[in-house]
């Protein structure tokens, strides 16, 4: 079984979706994540992070700048669990993440998904047939679901 | 498959909780991501330019601001970790990361 992703009705955006633990923090959150292959590890844009009740004032500074699009910028590097489902397991990522400054015109940007987990996945990209699925390749846990939760869970490409 | 210490796999087992219980709420936010993206084109008429959040049971909360809709979803009781919240943009901005 995939883990399945969908792609933005409007948008066209690859979205997959996964439970984020901040154990530092004592936060959980389920967040819709952007797959970008151009990310080198996953960012947690401020309007998710805002969402998720991440006090900035007990944030670390990353000892390394992040570049993009918008130029150079300081951000925040947390310990972080990253959880994913194929509806059959759980697999689990114990990582770490960015979290973006406070920055106005990044809060209505999704968090990436990037290259510290899709590195470990098989990736199928095919928009044509509404077509997001990733087989993992390894995860650092991984965790059996109980049951049949095909009746539960929407885990279907939308055609 | 596992790549971490015995005693690391046990940690993140009990920080993850049930699987059946992750599994369910992923499943019920990932059916309020969908919700939301199949309605956007109607949300871009009913709330342009607002934060808008979508509940697990479909129900949405638009905001002028997010620190408001925030708010909101406190003042309500309602748990932000399940809620998928989205700026609705009247601007079709690219967006390049």
């Amino acid at each position: 079984m995939p883990i399945v992703g969908r792609f933005g009705d409007t948008t066209r955006r690859p979205y997959i979706e996964g439970r984020l633990f901040l154990p530092r923090l004592g936060i959980r959150a389920d967040l819709s994540f952007l797959v970008d292959t151009g990310a080198d590890g996953v960012f947690i844009m401020p309007g998710d992070a805002l969402r998720m009740g991440v006090d900035y004032t007990s944030l670390v500074l990353s000892p390394h700048p992040a570049i993009g699009v918008g130029g150079e910028t300081r951000d925040f590097l947390e310990p972080a669990v990253l959880v994913f489902d194929d509806s059959r397991q759980l697999y689990v990522y114990d990582t770490f993440v960015t979290i973006g400054h406070l920055d106005p015109n990044l809060l209505a940007v999704p968090s990436l998904l990037g290259r510290s987990v899709l590195d470990r996945w098989h990736l199928t990209y095919r928009p044509s047939q509404a077509r997001l699925e990733a087989v993992p390749d390894s995860a650092d846990i991984t965790m059996l679901i109980p049951g049949d939760f095909d009746s539960i869970s929407p885990s279907t490409p939308r055609t | 498959m596992a790549t971490v210490s015995r005693a690391r796999a046990q940690q993140l087992r009990q920080l993850i909780g049930d699987p059946s219980e992750v599994a369910q709420d992923l499943a019920k936010f990932r059916e309020a991501a969908t919700a939301l993206s199949s309605a956007h084109p109607r949300f871009i008429e009913k709330y342009p330019q607002k934060w808008v959040a979508v509940l697990a049971n479909k129900k949405v909360i638009a905001s002028d601001s997010l620190d408001v809709l925030l708010g909101q979803l406190d003042e309500k009781g309602i748990s932000r970790e399940h809620v998928i919240v989205r700026f609705i943009d009247r601007s079709d901005r690219t967006l390049f990361l």
